[in-house]
């Protein structure tokens, strides 16, 4: 167990200690009993081990999940609530590293070629109408991004979905840092090519590692005060692996140069987010620098010979990664190009067109997979102790498109009910 | 006489037999009048140590002797009369069928319509300078040329001509020999097949209206009983006069009948099939003409094309197969389905380069024979001209070609072409 | 042949005479006529037959056969069942395994048939498109005014009929038209009464002359007739509510195309006999000037059909779609499908949505939509159940040919690939033998009940394997006396 997780176990058991419960205050919440979920099975997904627990039991409590295991081997605690979904199934919250629907649109506020000080989070919307058909399609956490239109567009930040107070969704600010190398930005400005792009973003890199080195010689060692700059104020956290850069890539040649650029001559942590067409030829690159692969929209590749020869196959970016040995496949929308509700039917098309699924592979492209790839795993992404309460109950297989899902919780609070409110997908 | 390693074919033992009677000839003459020693006409032989016939056979150490402008002995190791001029080629030197290009418009400059005209005749376009630059052709080795009409849709009758130089009568050697129709993957082309028997059809119908007509007459006339009146009559109607034909009518009627043959250009195979059922049951001749585009899929149909014994005049390119770089080399498969290959040269490169380009198809698998046969003789077939052109063979006209090499070897050159026995480009070079 | 479906196309004002004195006709698309084609077949070309061995067969009846064959006898099904008796120069497909369902109907595309404009003049069937379709499970699309069959390879019975829509408009937002076309209707009514009474009358009394049709709008009157379908473009709930109530005062029922807030006025069209062409992942908020509810929702195919709407089930779009982003165009009507169920909608009512339902649509039930002897064979052979997202067809059957082999197609032939191996097992099991009775004879040997081995039926929590995968069968072996330890005196520990 890691540090983090053992330190959130034990506020939570301190916390529990001296808390007292009140009776009006639903199950598993803050400040109400125990919550004891039992299920025919429940899609636990830790990045290692068993995936599945058949008839399993959950006990939440305190919007955490306090133990998970099977109920043979459980025994429900005397003032806990009991919770029995029958033949239901429940996995962990959907997690989307892709989002632009949790606001406005003000997607690409192409100031400069890069605008790594930009926050997107003044554009969120909390708990607007697409929101809330995205916590009914299962997803309970969206990085809400900035578009990409330059070659940085800014600060993303990571949101819980269902509640409706920008402070209660917020998760991590900054959630990410967007770079985008793909085609769009060079529609910035006059126009212009990789190579310029390139140049630019590696100035930038560099200004914002050196300033980050400065920052943390005076943190440690005092002296001299830095002067502030928030424009590069980003790179602080970035250089203390804080936060991550998503990267808005796709064709292998362009992977390349992220994995090369971002993970190996920075120094920094990324992951691809796109990763479409040829791009899972930078498999072996991409495991040796540790950068995750989020798979989206596209989730197959037609053949287009002579750029993208496929010697006629129809090939899946999930089947070509995971083909490569690739380990850390994820799936996002990029809503809304996708809709937001529909980000399990993008795991279900990557699994449809080769993705081979046996290790629950689809389910851990929505949930733990998302979480380590943006440093959340001791809080969402699994069903384990200690983590937020964010869940589902599902009819089924939470990949399959006919399956709906009856219930939302996060962080132990029922947020989304199909029997008290209309269902919404 | 002959060497034994030539084997006794039908055709060598005739050779054999007119060398006989040539050979005894000339010493009865000899012996009689030695003054007479000078050999008679322009007799020229050549002997050339490689020739490919063009129907299928290489030879080797072969004579050849031209008189009048036609082939009149062609044997392997044959001894030349002395006085016989005698034009000697080196040993690397290849000797092969003049070409016969069945589907061009080199040297012809008007453009066309895009509707249903099948009345127009190319040979209606050959004029002085027409003819000047259709005889260009010469210099690439081609010899024969099916000249077409311009224009889409179904343009009108393709001619035959010998590239050889000349007043129109010296170069036409058939007025019509095929109709050309573009059978695409659009309503027009079926349609404008279906209308074109419809007149002819319609034609015909009127026509033995019209017969009646003058059937019944002669009858009423016959019938009158008043001799006078009865002469008077008959000398009215005179002789049965056929209609003129409707222009549009003439070609499909001529079609039915075998004087013309159709060539219908398709595109893929969903074209082929289209064509077939324009066709219907009608009877006529039909070759095909198959422009290739980069990824052709006519693979689908070549078995139903050799049943047919159609021709399909292909050109010589490598395509792709749909969505890959897998390469084909489809007039080599449809060759070896067992269909009749006809090749011309691309579309988007120079007539000279036709060697060249089918060299590329047979160094990718296509039958060497097959291949000259496909720019010689089978053309030839299908322009109706083979008893006259398209191979070297006793009776036909003496075109040849003189190659530094292999013909389908990359840095072969054309040395000299010979058409109706005159040298006509690379005389210097013999 | 297709000049004789021509001549029989121009004889088609012939055609509604006996339409005319036949009114109480329901739906005859004038669809070619395929008693001839199939005559003309059967003289012109050598007969085949099909057999399809061992597949698992979804009738779409509500008969579900298991490792049934079914034989096709040139293009229609001659036999569907078990110990089906086969000619011997069939060609035999042997699909144990594999399920097979009727092929899929799409009502509206774009493109599947590889060239444009009419069918008869441009098909190509050896398009990319008709490939990918076929791969789809589709075997009948709608082009257009058009109905093909996506008969690959062949140019001759692609043309399966017309559809027989006729598009009219029926909206609050347009009150002239809607006055117009009650109007239509009523002259329409009008003339059909005035008509049948005429023809009683006419028996007895010659002189009396046929009700002028001056002024009466041919296509009210075939949807009176019902030659005709009234097909409405329509989404809110007033408008749905208004179409009802005019189907329901003319007596027609009415086809929809949208019905976006149908699932708030399930009742009344069910009572108008509606037909809705749904689109199940359709989203719109409800009008925000509205207080009651509205809008979309998932729920809205499975509320129709439980108010005895038809349903039809229509992906956003009717191409094929080669951006990248999958799952949404016609290729993949089976997802569309699924989110229908997914609001509620039962799977085979969901099946039905794509084969019988757009069948009956376009009035070819007689020869569509489900597998039944006498119907046309068109089949598709999937490796699982059509609706889930892993299952992809791997033999097409269509006219009673296999048009299609997964295997054989580059496109997906790396997907899954199919067994090599029989999917029989290769250690045959005695018959009368099962698994509990060995592992339970070492149980009596041994007095510990604890001890002996129990298989478990699914995947235990410790180091499994991911949500339940079929668990693997352990080997069965013939019985043998398993060495035993003579037993102890004394005690009898094992």
């Amino acid at each position: 167990m890691t540090r983090s997780l053992y330190t959130r176990l034990l506020t939570f058991a301190l916390l529990s200690a001296g808390m007292t419960v009140r009776a009006d205050i639903p199950a598993g919440e803050p400040g109400g009993v125990g919550l004891a979920i039992l299920t025919q099975k429940a899609l636990v997904v830790p990045l290692e081990g068993a995936q599945v627990i058949n008839h399993a039991m959950i006990l939440v409590r305190e919007g955490l999940i306090e133990a998970v295991g099977p109920q043979s081997k459980m025994v429900v605690p005397s003032d806990y609530e009991i919770l029995d979904v029958g033949s239901h199934w429940i996995c962990p919250g959907f997690i989307d590293l892709h989002c632009h629907i949790a606001g406005t649109y003000g997607l690409n506020d192409t100031v400069y070629q890069t605008n790594p000080g930009l926050r997107i989070s003044p554009e969120t919307v909390p708990g607007n109408p697409r929101l809330k058909l995205a916590v009914a399609g299962g997803v309970s956490t969206v990085l809400f991004l900035p578009g990409s239109g330059s070659n940085m567009g800014g600060q993303g930040v990571l949101l819980k979905t269902g509640v409706d107070e920008y402070e209660a969704m917020e998760i991590r600010n900054p959630g990410s840092l967007k770079i985008a190398q793909g085609d769009n930005p060079k529609r910035w400005a006059y126009g212009m090519g990789r190579i310029m792009m390139a140049w630019n973003l590696r100035e930038d890199l560099s200004r914002g590692k050196a300033y980050a080195a400065k920052w943390e010689v005076y943190e440690r060692d005092g002296g001299v005060k830095p002067k502030r700059d928030i424009r590069l104020d980003v790179f602080r956290d970035l250089a203390a692996r804080k936060t991550q850069i998503s990267t808005h890539t796709q064709y292998y040649r362009l992977v390349l140069t992220t994995i090369i650029m971002l993970a190996k001559e920075f120094g920094f942590a990324t992951y691809i987010d796109h990763g479409s067409f040829d791009s899972y030829l930078a498999t072996p690159l991409a495991i040796d620098a540790g950068v995750a692969a989020i798979l989206g929209p596209r989730q197959v590749m037609w053949p287009r010979p002579p750029r993208f020869d496929t010697d006629g196959q129809v090939r899946g970016s999930a089947w070509g990664f995971q083909k490569l040995g690739h380990k850390r496949i994820g799936f996002n929308t990029d809503a809304p190009v996708v809709p937001e509700e529909e980000l399990s039917l993008q795991a279900a098309m990557g699994v449809r067109y080769g993705m081979d699924d046996s290790h629950a592979d689809g389910v851990r492209g929505l949930t733990c997979i998302p979480a380590v790839t943006s440093g959340l795993e001791n809080k969402i992404g699994s069903i384990e102790p200690g983590l937020d309460a964010d869940l589902l109950i599902v009819t089924g297989d939470p990949v399959d498109p006919r399956t709906s899902v009856e219930a939302v919780y996060q962080d132990g609070r029922r947020i989304y009910d199909t029997q008290t409110s209309r269902r919404r997908w | 006489m002959l060497s034994l390693t030539v084997p006794l074919t039908p055709r060598t033992r005739s050779i054999s037999a007119r060398i006989g009677r040539l050979m005894i000839l000339t010493t009865l003459l000899m012996a009689a009048a030695p003054a007479l020693a000078a050999p008679p006409g322009d007799l020229l032989a050549i002997r050339a140590r490689h020739l490919m016939t063009g129907s299928g056979e290489t030879l080797e150490h072969v004579v050849l002797l031209v008189e009048n402008g036609k082939i009149i002995t062609i044997g392997e190791d044959l001894p030349i009369e002395r006085g016989i001029p005698v034009l000697e080629l080196a040993d690397d030197q290849w000797v092969v069928p003049g070409l016969v290009n069945c589907y061009t418009r080199y040297g012809m400059s008007a453009s066309g319509y895009s509707d249903l005209r099948p009345n127009m005749k190319a040979v209606d376009e050959l004029s002085p300078s027409t003819r000047a630059s259709v005889s260009r052709m010469l210099r690439y080795g081609v010899t024969t040329a099916g000249l077409y009409p311009a224009g889409r849709g179904i343009p009108g009758q393709a001619a035959v001509v010998s590239t050889v130089s000349g007043s129109t009568s010296q170069m036409v050697m058939r007025e019509v020999a095929y109709l050309k129709a573009i059978v695409g993957n659009t309503s027009t082309g079926k349609r404008y097949l279906r209308d074109g028997f419809k007149e002819a059809d319609t034609w015909l119908g009127k026509e033995a209206k019209n017969r009646e007509k003058y059937d019944k007459d002669k009858e009423k006339a016959d019938k009158e009983k008043d001799k006078d009146k009865k002469k008077e009559m008959l000398a009215k109607l005179g002789d049965y006069k056929p209609l003129d034909p409707s222009n549009k009518g003439q070609a499909f009627l001529d079609m039915r009948d075998h004087k013309i043959s159709l060539l219908a250009s398709i595109g893929k195979s969903a074209d082929y099939l289209h064509f077939l059922d324009a066709l219907g049951d009608e009877d006529v001749k039909w070759d095909l003409r198959l422009p290739l585009s980069s990824e052709c899929d006519i693979y689908h149909v070549k078995d139903k094309i050799a049943e047919s014994g159609a021709r399909i005049i292909v050109e010589p390119m490598i395509t792709l197969q749909r969505a890959t770089l897998r390469q084909r080399n489809l007039p080599a498969e449809l060759h070896r389905a067992g269909a009749k290959l006809v090749l011309v040269p691309r579309r988007d490169s120079a007539m000279g380069d036709w060697f060249r380009d089918v060299g590329v198809m047979v160094g990718a698998g296509l039958d060497r024979d097959a291949a000259l046969r496909a720019m010689t003789l089978e053309p030839a077939d299908l322009l109706g001209v083979a008893d006259q052109v398209g191979s070297l063979e006793v009776g036909k006209e003496a075109n040849l070609i003189v190659l530094s090499g292999d013909p389908f070897e990359a840095a072969t050159k054309i040395v000299a072409v010979m058409a109706r026995g005159k040298i006509a480009h690379g005389e210097d070079e013999l | 042949m297709l000049k004789n479906k021509k001549r029989m196309l121009g004889l088609g004002a012939l055609w509604s005479l006996p339409l005319l004195l036949a009114p109480s006709w329901s739906y005859a698309a004038a669809f070619i006529n395929d008693d001839k084609e199939s005559a003309d077949s059967d003289s012109e070309e050598e007969e085949t037959w099909v057999y399809l061995a061992g597949g698992d067969v979804y009738t779409g009846t509500g008969a579900f056969l298991r490792g049934a064959g079914i034989l096709c006898h040139d293009d229609k099904i001659e036999a569907i069942g078990f110990d089906i008796v086969v000619p011997e120069d069939a060609e035999v497909l042997n699909i144990e395994g594999y399920s097979v369902y009727p092929g899929l109907i799409a009502l509206s595309s774009r493109g599947l048939f590889g060239g444009n404009g009419n069918l008869e003049y441009s098909v190509d069937p050896f398009s990319d498109n008709m490939l990918l379709a076929v791969a789809s499970g589709i075997t009948v699309a709608v082009q257009g005014t058009e109905i093909g069959r996506l008969n690959r390879g062949r140019i001759e019975d692609i043309v399966v009929g017309k559809q027989q829509f006729t598009n009219l408009s029926y909206s609050l937002s347009n009150p002239g038209g809607r006055k117009t076309l009650r109007e239509k209707f009523d002259s329409a009514e009008t003339y059909l009464r005035a008509y049948r009474s005429w023809e009683g009358a006419v028996r007895s009394n010659k002189e009396l002359k046929e009700p002028k049709k001056t002024g009466v709008d041919s296509h009210a009157l075939a949807v009176l007739r019902g030659t005709e379908k009234a097909v409405f473009r329509a989404d809110i709930q007033q408008d749905l509510l208004a179409i009802s109530r005019l189907a329901q005062r003319y007596g027609f029922r009415p086809v929809i195309q949208g019905c976006r807030e149908g699932w708030l006025v399930a009742a009344e069209l069910g009572r108008a006999g509606a037909t809705a062409i749904v689109e199940a992942r359709d989203r719109r908020n409800k009008s925000e000037n509205l207080v009651r509810p509205g809008g979309s929702s998932i729920e809205n195919a499975a509320i129709l059909h439980r108010h005895g709407v038809q349903v039809a089930v229509a992906p956003g779009s009717g191409g094929i779609s080669m951006g990248g982003i999958v799952g949404r165009d016609i290729m993949h009507m089976p997802v569309e499908a699924a989110f229908a169920v997914r609001g509620g909608l039962a799977e085979d009512v969901a099946i039905a949505s794509m084969t019988v339902v757009p069948a009956r649509l376009l009035g070819l039930e007689h020869r569509l939509g489900t597998i039944e002897v006498g119907k046309d064979a068109d089949l598709i052979i999937t490796d699982g159940d059509i609706l889930h997202y892993k299952t992809f067809v791997q033999w097409s059957v269509i006219g009673g040919r296999v048009v299609y082999d997964k295997e054989a197609e580059l496109y997906l032939a790396h997907i899954r690939p199919r067994p090599v191996e029989e999917l029989a097992p290769e250690v045959p099991v005695v018959p009368g033998e099962r698994d509990e009775e060995i592992i339970e004879a070492p149980k009596e040997e041994s007095e510990n009940p604890e001890e002996a081995p129990v298989v478990e039926p699914a995947p235990v929590d410790d180091g499994g394997e991911g949500p339940a995968p079929i668990p693997e069968e352990p080997p069965v072996v013939p019985p043998v006396d398993p060495p035993v330890d003579p037993p102890q005196e004394g005690s009898g520990d094992g």
